[in-house]
């Protein structure tokens, strides 16, 4: 366990260059990318002076390097300063948003990895024959199909025609988790998909290997066979994968609080973006990569778990 | 279902043996027509170079050959039952429990994600209705017989912490851990360093000793099945060419295949007469995705004439117990070498 420990607070150190990298190439690309946040603020009515107040407030006039030291300085202490247009905090917007996306990346997250690894070990098991070749069809139409274009079809299916389901928004009270079918429906579809796939291919790969022979001439019946000796086996790609998992949910629930009109942290970074408003900006994007770091180490350690021949260093 | 056979006949008889892989380039026929014998008790080496079907015997035997493969022919009887005929539950009763195997590649062949221990356990609870526990403890007991020092230790290891020899060793207990009738062994020493294979060949055979197993060797090895077996099998192109004791096989060789394999082994003191260089068989062996008419070595045999292209030779006893596919059976000049 102690390897554990010391192994994690090392990783956590080394995330502060990482970070400090994210700060960076998301601070050029701000200034890179065309749009004057005071401009679009300003819609039609322009107003040069006051423009160039606004810019002035949000000291968008100083030379960039101050800019860049100044806001690097304030993220130390999670401070990204207030919103450009709805002068709120970044840091209390996001974790006020924060349940919000929980409540839809945790559920979809953990069925698309049940259901995921579930139809996976299926399909392999039935390599070649009609349920492998179905599943195979469905996933891969699944995973060629754009996540927002998924989310609309759904939405026309069962709120319009169907008219079983709301299609967007988020309210609370005794009907709200109905809004969140269908986004934790089409976020599930997402990342089952894409782990049905990995876990085929990683399954297969190890159904040939020469244990499985031993473990067959040993008399164990197919499903010991599969679950005890290549399943185990199987996770190890998948565990280490976790966090491409995460970045794909994360990237799938820009899409689907978008499309869904669900108030959370992807709505929040879409909005931003819309707005070029700087601090929301850097706010949702520091908390991805941290997510994501986060979801690398407990990936790393997980492999660590499942794998003995491993050793943390 | 099965048919009765007196006591004293062969614990393991193959009669006719065919396994068939349909290919991309076409169907082929690997093992084509093997018949076999193993006595209770007695040591058979299955001998020839790679790709002549002695690994799809073997692994046919536990039918256990890849899915694509059919196995047929006219049976395979093991203690006088038919393994051709029974169901894959009764086969699975079989496997581990009276048949086991011992494959060629310790390190792949053991699972890395469970501690040996778990692997040496799995046939006792699953043949024997052992608990864990008691299963563990025994597990822990065969290993040491198997010559690895602080067995209860090493059960809790995973495979990637033992040495090649070690795992070897390993691979062993868990095939011999239930006492099966026929142990299996597919090349159990070719991937091992010179001086372990001494070790772990004496380990087996000291085993069968104790337990009373019979066992059929595969390998390439001349010298591996000159030291351990009883009884010696050539197969060549998928099919077995010549028969008989260690001894006859050894001394008189009946088969012009036998007698390349017997001068291409290297010797620190060669005959007189012999020439400098080490002398190998000439050509390749054929693809066994086309028809093969007469014998299947007549375009490397030195001693081929053209009714071997044609005519397919029948087996025939040189002695007794001692058989050789060849035309020329018994009529090869012994002694110098072939024109």
């Amino acid at each position: 366990m102690n390897a554990y420990l010391s192994y994690t607070i090392r990783r956590l150190v080394l995330t502060v260059p990482i970070l400090w990298g994210v700060f960076t190439v998301t601070f050029i690309l701000f200034f890179i990318v065309p749009g004057d946040p005071a401009r679009l603020i300003m819609g039609q009515h322009r107003d040069p002076a006051m423009q160039a107040a606004m810019q002035k407030q949000w000291g968008l006039d100083q030379p960039k390097h101050v800019q860049y030291w100044g806001f690097l300085k304030k993220m130390v202490v999670l401070d990204f300063g207030r919103s450009f247009t709805t002068k709120r905090e970044v840091t209390q917007s996001i974790l006020q948003r924060l349940p919000a996306t929980a409540v839809l990346g945790l559920p979809s997250l953990t069925l698309g990895l049940l259901l995921g690894v579930a139809a996976g070990l299926w399909s392999a098991m039935r390599a070649n024959r009609a349920v492998d070749n179905t599943i195979r069809f469905v996933t891969f139409s699944l995973v060629s199909i754009p996540f927002f274009l998924l989310a609309i079809c759904l939405q026309w299916l069962f709120g319009q025609h169907l008219r079983i389901l709301p299609i967007s928004g988020y309210i609370n009270g005794p009907w709200g988790w109905l809004h969140l079918v269908l986004p934790v429906f089409a976020m599930t579809l997402g990342s089952f998909a894409g782990l049905t796939r990995l876990t085929r291919t990683a399954v297969l790969e190890v159904l040939t290997e020469d244990y499985i022979r031993t473990a067959k001439a040993k008399g164990l019946p197919e499903l010991v066979v599969v679950v005890r000796h290549a399943l185990r086996n199987a996770m190890i790609p998948l565990v280490t994968n976790l966090s491409v998992s995460v970045a794909g949910a994360l990237t799938g629930a820009f899409f689907v609080e978008a499309v869904f009109a669900w108030p959370g942290i992807g709505l929040l970074a879409v909005d931003a973006i819309n707005n070029r408003d700087f601090p929301v900006i850097m706010g949702t994007v520091m908390f991805g990569a941290v997510l994501f770091v986060i979801a690398d180490i407990v990936g790393d350690l997980l492999t660590a778990c499942v794998d003995p021949r491993v050793a943390l260093k | 279902m099965s048919t009765q056979i007196p006591h004293a006949g062969p614990l393991l008889d193959v009669s006719g043996l065919t396994v068939d892989f349909r290919t991309l380039a076409g169907p082929v026929r690997a093992v084509h027509g093997v018949d076999l014998a193993v006595m209770p008790g007695e040591v058979v080496g299955l001998v020839g170079e790679s790709g002549c079907g002695k690994t799809q015997t073997c692994l046919s035997i536990s039918r256990l050959i890849h899915p694509s493969g059919r196995i047929g022919g006219r049976h395979i009887l093991f203690e006088g039952t038919d393994l051709l005929q029974l169901g894959e539950r009764e086969m699975r009763r079989l496997r581990g429990a009276r048949i086991s195997m011992v494959f060629q590649e310790p390190m792949s062949s053991l699972n890395p994600c469970l501690s040996i221990g778990e692997q040496l356990s799995e046939p006792l609870v699953l043949h024997q209705g052992m608990d864990w526990r008691q299963a563990g403890r025994h597990a822990a007991e065969m290993l040491g017989r198997v010559g690895i020092p602080e067995a209860k230790q090493r059960c809790r290891e995973y495979p990637h912490q033992l040495s090649g020899g070690m795992r070897q060793r390993a691979m062993i207990a868990m095939a011999l851990i239930c006492r099966p009738k026929l142990l299996l062994a597919d090349e159990p020493t070719t991937a091992l360093d010179v001086t372990v294979q001494a070790q772990i060949l004496a380990l087996m055979l000291e085993l069968r000793e104790q337990t009373g197993a019979a066992v059929l060797l595969v390998t390439h090895n001349l010298g591996v099945v000159a030291q351990s077996c009883d009884r010696i099998y050539v197969m060549y192109a998928g099919q077995v060419v010549e028969e008989g004791t260690t001894a006859a096989i050894f001394g008189r060789p009946e088969h012009p295949y036998t007698r390349g394999l017997m001068r291409s082994v290297p010797r620190l003191r060669p005959p007189a007469g012999s020439p400098d260089r080490l002398e190998s068989i000439p050509g390749t062996v054929p693809r066994l995705d086309t028809p093969l008419p007469g014998c299947r070595f007549h375009s490397r045999c030195a001693y081929a004439e053209p009714r071997c292209s044609s005519e397919p030779p029948e087996v025939r006893a040189v002695e007794p117990g001692h058989l050789s596919r060849c035309h020329f059976a018994g009529q090869l000049d012994h002694g110098g070498a072939p024109r």
